[in-house]
């Protein structure tokens, strides 16, 4: 027995996570000699076919231009570079005297770069720029003509408002940074860059206001971005557990929004939004407990329209992760706190059901969660069949067939559509219904109310850099409430100069924003 | 950036106040046969003046050391006194863990769940606790804050319930049988004031005024006592002293519209504050023996002070004279006023003492 431990000790420690490392002749700088570059430039990249290189004479020296096949448009390429590089004659042209047309007499794109490391060029050939190698030169230069193409700004999906913009980050990094500048005109908003992944070497940007946000946020956040130890970055997700600081929490003290308007937002209360190349959610951090429970459309409509809405999102959480353990609770163990009228109905249908009421409600979410899980992958008109065929195995096939009770296929139905009306909580929700319903069945509303205070301690538990996450609902201000539980009118509102940092309970010390 | 623990005041405020709370739960004014209703609320006015009476030499200490607990002030002045005092607190809360944890299982046992086990409900409190106690006591007065309005609302709405069954003439005036028995409630009530202690171990985790704070839960938790108390006395009467638990039998008669009873709210209540005071004191009890265990054993202080828990609450929770028994004057106030009055006013004594000694040795 002990030897097993020892073994499995020793394959544990042996297979432990070690961080990515990074070819060394990345770091090699260009030579000027152009064939012995060309030749380490066609090792390094494997001779994969989509690099393309063509010779050319530039006013009598040999040059190269490489790029990657499909990720440059072809039109910029012939006008600005191909035409204007082969149409050169400049008088005594030596390498010097080429690079120095190139650094101060051309324009051949609007990002034109110089570099000086294998790595570098390789980034910007991925990246979609054009490189330009001449001989005898030591530094490469890059053209920034890319035109691969990529999903147009279309509406959101996961984030739908009625009047707001409907306009959603798409996966090219750089066109969501202008949307958010559209939206900002202002020059204390801030991008600034990273590069995380050794492979993939994935874009990432932090936006914030400078005069808003907390420079000890902002230096967290980046030293946190700096322990990414990551190969290959192809989600925001795959950052979100560095930015978290609680990473076994039910909740997450991240945000994810597909919206440049929400976004804006929530920068102007001092928030850090990280937007990933390739990805069209940014994170936003911190985030609070309370902000799931906001939309845009909160502060397009009148505060006590959106302030009975919100009341109807908190409403929706706790039916969608308690009513059915509620229900499996009250039925199995305390009957008598039914109304007598719908006590005999609920007995009435569960006399006909074969099952025991836990597995009857267990059986049903789990029918349900296989059919939004098909019909969110499958192609849209499958899925659309997918949720007819599940409306009538739930709704009625089920409860003809005498498996489940009527009231059950009621309950089902209202926990689902709640689930939705707060669609970023619907992870840790859907988790916490099944163990609502388990703990119910086994401990009737004891076992209820002491998994709830374990959700409760849970969630005050999270502090994301330095901020509880349930402020300032506990610890409370009053200041601050006027947009959580009720939203205050826009004359209220738009007169206030709260940060997050400034919320009650933050560890954050420097309360006003500067960053610079 | 640095992690600070602390807690804002009102939050401690409502930590203690529902910790408090807990108690009125069980022992209402009718719970003792003896006394009749209306001498406890007045017992219970007389034992909040007796708490801050006893909260003076901690307040000497507290003005001297604005930011030290009891135990860094022990600690200052002697480093073995600071262990042995370390070692008292810590068995104190701990024995008021265990204390509340049974009473937790006799009412489960008794009222909700005849027919259960009286281990279970107990290994999973003890849970519960355990987590909470771990997660620290930033979180715990964090949904100290949201327990305080869900009880609140819970206690308006069952008063609001049992309107129509509040009678006048259940009221006594509350010196019929003389001040003993007055003197008697405002003992029994100040047994079982053990947050007394807890405030002065939390001293250097609270962040604001101390003394408002402590003056405001006093304030507080007598209007909660006095509104229970009357509550009971009004809609129950002579009733309320034949039942174990006046409170949950409150809750069962009261009626609103489709709600028959409301003593599924009241079960709720209770386990939230059960779990709630015995993660504070389980917290309490470990923090102490964290401070006397050398540097690469702190950590197994809570788990070490859990599993005493379980295993004391699982024995205590059949010992039902034992139960009683810590309620009592003697097994209650002694230690209280050992811990609260006499250990911090000897410390400040002692401390004054070395003062005077060390001006005169400088002189």
């Amino acid at each position: 027995m002990f030897e097993f431990y020892k073994r499995w000790f020793h394959y544990y420690k042996d297979s432990a996570y070690a961080p990515p490392k990074t070819d060394p002749a990345l770091s090699q700088r260009l030579g000027e000699n152009l064939l012995d570059n060309m030749v380490t430039i066609r090792q390094l990249y494997a001779n994969s076919e989509d690099l393309v290189t063509r010779g050319v004479q530039v006013s009598g020296l040999s040059a190269q231009l490489l790029f990657c096949e499909g990720m440059v448009d072809n039109q910029a390429f012939a006008e600005l570079v191909a035409e204007p590089l082969t149409s050169l004659e400049l008088p005594d042209a030596t390498p010097a005297s080429l690079q120095k047309w190139l650094r101060e007499e051309s324009i051949l794109a609007i990002d034109q770069k110089e570099f000086y490391t294998f790595g570098e060029l390789f980034t910007f050939l991925m990246s979609g720029f054009v490189v330009l190698l001449l001989d005898g030169v030591a530094t490469g230069t890059a053209l920034g003509i890319q035109g691969f193409n990529f999903r147009g700004v279309s509406e959101p999906t996961t984030e739908i408002n009625v009047r707001g913009s409907k306009e959603s980050f798409v996966e090219p990094v750089r066109i969501n940074l202008t949307l958010i500048r559209r939206r900002i005109k202002s020059p204390t908003m801030k991008f600034e860059s990273l590069t995380v992944g050794s492979k993939s070497n994935t874009s990432v940007y932090l936006v914030y206001l400078t005069d808003c946000v907390s420079q000890d946020l902002l230096q967290e956040v980046k030293n946190r971005l700096a322990k990414v130890k990551m190969d290959v970055i192809l989600s925001s997700g795959y950052l979100q557990p560095y930015l978290d600081e609680k990473t076994r929490s039910i909740f997450s003290g991240v945000g994810i929004t597909e919206r440049p308007d929400t976004l804006c937002a929530k920068i102007r209360e001092g928030r850090i939004a990280i937007l990933v190349d390739g990805t069209p959610f940014a994170l936003i951090v911190p985030y609070l407990f309370h902000e799931h429970f906001q939309s845009l459309d909160d502060y397009a409509q009148r505060p006590y329209y959106a302030t009975f809405i919100r009341w109807l999102k908190y409403l929706s959480f706790f039916v969608s992760m308690l009513l059915p353990g509620l229900y499996v609770a009250m039925v199995s163990f305390h009957p008598e706190l039914f109304p007598h009228a719908l006590l005999l109905n609920v007995a009435a249908s569960e006399t006909i059901t074969p099952f025991p009421i836990m597995l009857e409600a267990l059986l049903i979410h789990v029918i349900y969660e296989i059919m939004r899980e098909a019909g969110l992958r499958l192609p849209r008109p499958i899925g659309h069949a997918v949720g007819i065929v599940g409306a009538l195995v739930i709704g009625d096939a089920a409860v003809t067939a005498g498996l489940i009770g009527a009231p059950m296929v009621m309950v089902v139905a209202l926990t689902a559509i709640s689930s939705f009306v707060v669609p970023s909580l619907y992870e840790p929700v859907t988790v916490l219904r099944l163990a609502f319903i388990l703990v119910g069945g086994m401990l009737g509303l004891y076992g209820i109310t002491l998994l709830l205070l374990v959700v409760g301690l849970n969630l005050c538990a999270v502090n994301p850099f330095g901020i509880p996450a349930t402020s300032p609902e506990t610890p409370f201000s009053l200041y601050a409430m006027r947009d959580v539980l009720v939203r205050a009118g826009w004359k209220h509102l738009g007169g206030e100069n709260l940060r997050v940092q400034d919320l009650p309970g933050s560890e954050v010390p420097e309360k006003r924003g500067g960053a610079q | 950036m640095n992690r600070t623990v602390y807690v804002d005041t009102r939050q401690l405020l409502m930590v203690l106040f529902l910790s408090r709370i807990f108690t009125a739960l069980t022992f209402t004014p009718q719970g003792d046969e003896r006394i009749a209703g209306s001498t406890v609320m007045l017992g219970q006015l007389l034992s909040c003046l007796l708490q801050l009476l006893l909260l003076v030499p901690a307040w000497l200490l507290y003005r001297d050391h604005p930011r030290a607990s009891v135990l860094d002030c022990a600690n200052t002045l002697n480093r073995p006194l600071g262990g042995i005092l370390a070692v008292l607190y810590g068995a104190f809360f701990l024995v008021n863990a265990v204390y509340t944890a049974a009473s937790f299982d006799f009412f489960l046992t008794t009222a909700i769940y005849p027919n259960s086990s009286s281990w279970l409900p107990l290994i999973l409190l003890v849970g519960v606790a355990w987590y909470g106690a771990h997660v620290g006591i930033e979180p715990l007065s964090r949904v100290a804050g949201f327990l305080f309005v869900g009880v609140l609302l819970s206690g308006v709405f069952i008063a609001l319930a049992l309107i129509p069954r509040y009678d006048l003439s259940n009221w006594v005036s509350p010196l019929y049988d003389g001040v003993e028995p007055v003197w008697r409630a405002a003992w029994g009530s100040l047994t079982r004031s053990t947050e007394l202690a807890a405030v002065l171990l939390l001293v250097p985790m609270v962040k604001g005024n101390l003394r408002s704070g402590v003056l405001w839960w006093q304030g507080i938790t007598l209007v909660a006592f006095e509104a229970i108390g009357l509550g009971t006395l009004l809609a129950l009467g002579e009733y309320a002293g034949t039942r174990l638990f006046p409170v949950y039998t409150l809750s069962t008669i009261a009626e609103f519209s489709i709600f028959q009873r409301m003593d599924a709210l009241h079960m709720a209540v209770w386990v939230f504050l059960a779990a709630l005071k015995t993660g504070l004191y389980l917290f309490l009890a470990a923090f102490c023996l964290r401070d006397i265990l050398p540097q690469g054993q702190k950590k197994f202080a809570l788990p070490f002070c859990a599993v005493l828990l379980l295993v004391g609450s699982i024995w205590l929770a059949r010992q039902g004279g034992l139960l009683v028994g810590l309620t009592s004057p003697f097994g209650g106030v002694v230690p209280l006023l050992l811990l609260v009055a006499v250990c911090p006013l000897l410390l400040w004594l002692w401390e004054r003492m070395r003062g005077r000694r060390e001006v005169h040795h400088g002189a």
